[in-house]
């Protein structure tokens, strides 16, 4: 692992050497679209033809014995994101550094490009909440953030991507709006930035703002992938369920993004209420039809 | 004087001019040694032939548990696709016509369904049409060397042979010692013991052949994403794979592809009832035999790992 990480290092210092400025981890090139592997659906995700890239709950693969159906994808090359939802990198504590090394590792034993986590916390003072809660966008946050953020990437063997979640509140003092919290935090660390989509229409929605106004704001060219999901409305306010087909609203905003600069994956979270394969691949083939990608079914 | 001179020769009073110790360790010596032959080579006869390709979902269901489990996979294809559902407690009805089901044994299954009056899942596999279709499977089967045929049965069964003259040459040297009046109660032992191996060995006909056992670990490890422990999302995988879920998984696949329907249609009986033992027909019975009767039908420990449900 460590050579490995060398390796890496030592790439991203020669990539430095060529073009000068560059200091930062580069999101990886041609991911295209993919689905998150869950063990429900398996036997789906290995049945797609032209799938390269996929992702795994971090915490639901064993060291030790990982689901032979996600080591036969790595095998026949896909690319498997390790995708983290214990961490808590918005607590204020330090990330304990077991959670860290299990990312490591599932990221090493998937030979994965990259992995991911979310810009939120999961516990405080011991106490877990079982879900994930949104981060005061305040600079003591901020700083905390960065901090778990450091800690992370200096123990992982691959870049980390951070994904901002949907939050049906805010805090109260905020002292920066989402964009700019955002690109303070891509700012001060090595982290690339996940952007889920149908995040992005939920809050806008929820909060009558205009999505397209948050992503002229955000440093597109950081995107390592995005998440599509779908959702329903629910007595006034959006919710992002990944349990309901990917709704108009938020291809549109795929197709917008993809329009003002291509990210390299666009991955759908489909998390239960699972719909006939048909209606599966119909919605991958929207999705790769939206960000002009190849169709993967 | 006629009487000392047998006292004087000793073995002159041992029957065949071997004593009875003798006879009886070289008769259990070979008693031993021909069961090993026989089971080497019912072993052999067991091995069966690879399979060209995958096999079809009704074809493993027939390996696994005959008939029963062949119609009962068909039936959660056809639930799977909305052709059918529970009219109440214990019996089917028809809805329309199957679109994606269509193989013999679907077809068959379909029509009793809509031709009988509400039918059980059991009084359909007791149908003509049903039995035809499943009849069919299994000729494939055994043609495609995964199912035990005549051929296989007569070479398990020449296997004992050998057992079986060493039980004559025991019964005409019992006779002989009882003629002399010489003590025989170990070699009926003996015979006894032997007798029974032969019976078991010559009764117990082989099913699932090696190579059908290795087919069907292979359709498991392919299909493992349709095993009901990591709960599959049966509404994705569709009417085929509620037929590979059942025919691989059993009644733990059906009751999470619809539990009300599992449920109603008491189909967890009609699998739990036995793997194929209920059919008439030879081929399912000895599926069952071999593949859940305990190592027997194959001789040497080639079986086992079969007992699906």
């Amino acid at each position: 692992m460590r050579r490995r990480r060398l390796r890496w290092r030592l790439r991203r210092l020669t990539g430095d050497m060529d073009e000068g400025t560059r200091h930062r981890d580069d999101p990886p090139p041609g991911l295209g679209v993919g689905i998150g592997w869950r063990p429900e659906i398996a036997g789906f995700v290995a049945g797609l033809p032209g799938l390269r890239f996929t992702e795994v709950i971090a915490e639901s693969v064993h060291r030790d014995h990982p689901p032979s159906g996600l080591t036969a994808l790595r095998d026949r090359g896909v690319r498997i994101v390790p995708h983290g939802v214990r961490l808590s990198l918005g607590g204020a504590e330090p990330v304990a550094a077991e959670r860290v090394a299990h990312l490591a590792a599932t990221a090493e034993l998937l030979r994965a490009p990259l992995v991911s986590e979310h810009v939120a916390f999961v516990r405080a003072d011991g106490m877990e909440a079982g879900h994930l809660l949104p981060v005061p966008r305040t600079r003591a946050a901020l700083d905390a953030l960065t901090d778990n953020i450091r800690r992370t990437c200096a123990e992982l063997p691959v870049p980390l991507a951070v994904e901002p979640i949907a939050a049906l509140f805010d805090w109260p003092d905020a002292e920066y709006d989402e964009a700019d919290f955002l690109t303070e935090l891509l700012e001060r660390t090595d982290a690339l930035l996940l952007l889920d989509i149908a995040n992005v229409h939920a809050n806008a929605r929820n909060r009558g703002e205009d999505p397209l106004v948050l992503l002229d704001r955000l440093p597109l060219e950081r995107v390592a992938y995005c998440h599509v999901a779908g959702g329903r409305q629910h007595e006034g306010l959006y919710h992002d369920t990944h349990t309901d087909p990917v709704p108009a609203e938020v291809l549109a905003l795929v197709r917008e993004l993809a329009a003002r600069h291509r990210p390299p994956g666009f991955l759908l979270e489909r998390d239960g209420r699972y719909p006939p394969a048909a209606d599966l691949r119909a919605e991958l083939d929207a999705i790769a039809g939206a960000a002009g990608l190849a169709v993967i079914t | 004087m006629d009487a000392l001179a047998v006292d004087v020769f000793a073995g002159t009073g041992d029957t065949w001019g071997i004593s009875g110790p003798d006879f009886l360790l070289i008769y259990v010596a070979a008693a031993i040694v021909l069961l090993g032959a026989a089971l080497a080579a019912r072993r052999w006869a067991c091995r069966g032939r690879p399979p060209q390709g995958d096999l079809d979902a009704y074809e493993l269901a027939y390996l696994v548990g005959g008939m029963r489990r062949a119609v009962a996979a068909s039936v959660a294809a056809l639930r799977a696709e909305g052709a059918i559902n529970v009219a109440r407690k214990g019996k089917l009805r028809d809805v329309r016509e199957p679109q994606t089901s269509r193989t013999e044994l679907d077809q068959a299954v379909f029509a009793e369904v809509r031709h009988l009056d509400r039918p059980g899942v059991r009084q359909i596999g007791n149908m003509s049409k049903v039995r035809a279709a499943a009849d069919r499977i299994r000729d494939g089967l055994v043609a495609k060397g995964l199912l035990a045929g005549p051929a296989e049965r007569a070479q398990a069964r020449l296997a004992t042979v050998p057992l079986l003259i060493l039980l004559a040459i025991g019964v005409v040297r019992l006779v002989a010692g009882l003629q002399n009046h010489r003590p025989v109660w170990f070699l009926v032992i003996a015979m006894g013991v032997v007798a029974v191996v032969t019976a078991v060995l010559w009764l117990r006909q082989p099913g699932l052949l090696r190579a059908g056992t290795a087919a069907l670990d292979a359709a498991r490890a392919r299909n493992a994403h349709l095993n009901p422990t990591v709960r599959p999302a049966w509404t994705t995988y569709g009417a085929e794979g509620a037929a590979f879920g059942v025919a691989l998984f059993g009644a733990a696949a059906l009751t999470g592809i619809d539990p009300l329907f599992a449920e109603e249609a008491e189909l967890a009986k009609q699998l739990a009832a036995g793997s194929g033992g209920g059919s008439s027909s030879s081929g399912a019975s000895c599926a069952g035999a071999s593949s859940c009767g305990g190592g027997g039908g194959c001789g040497g420990g080639g079986c086992g790992g079969g007992c699906g449900g």
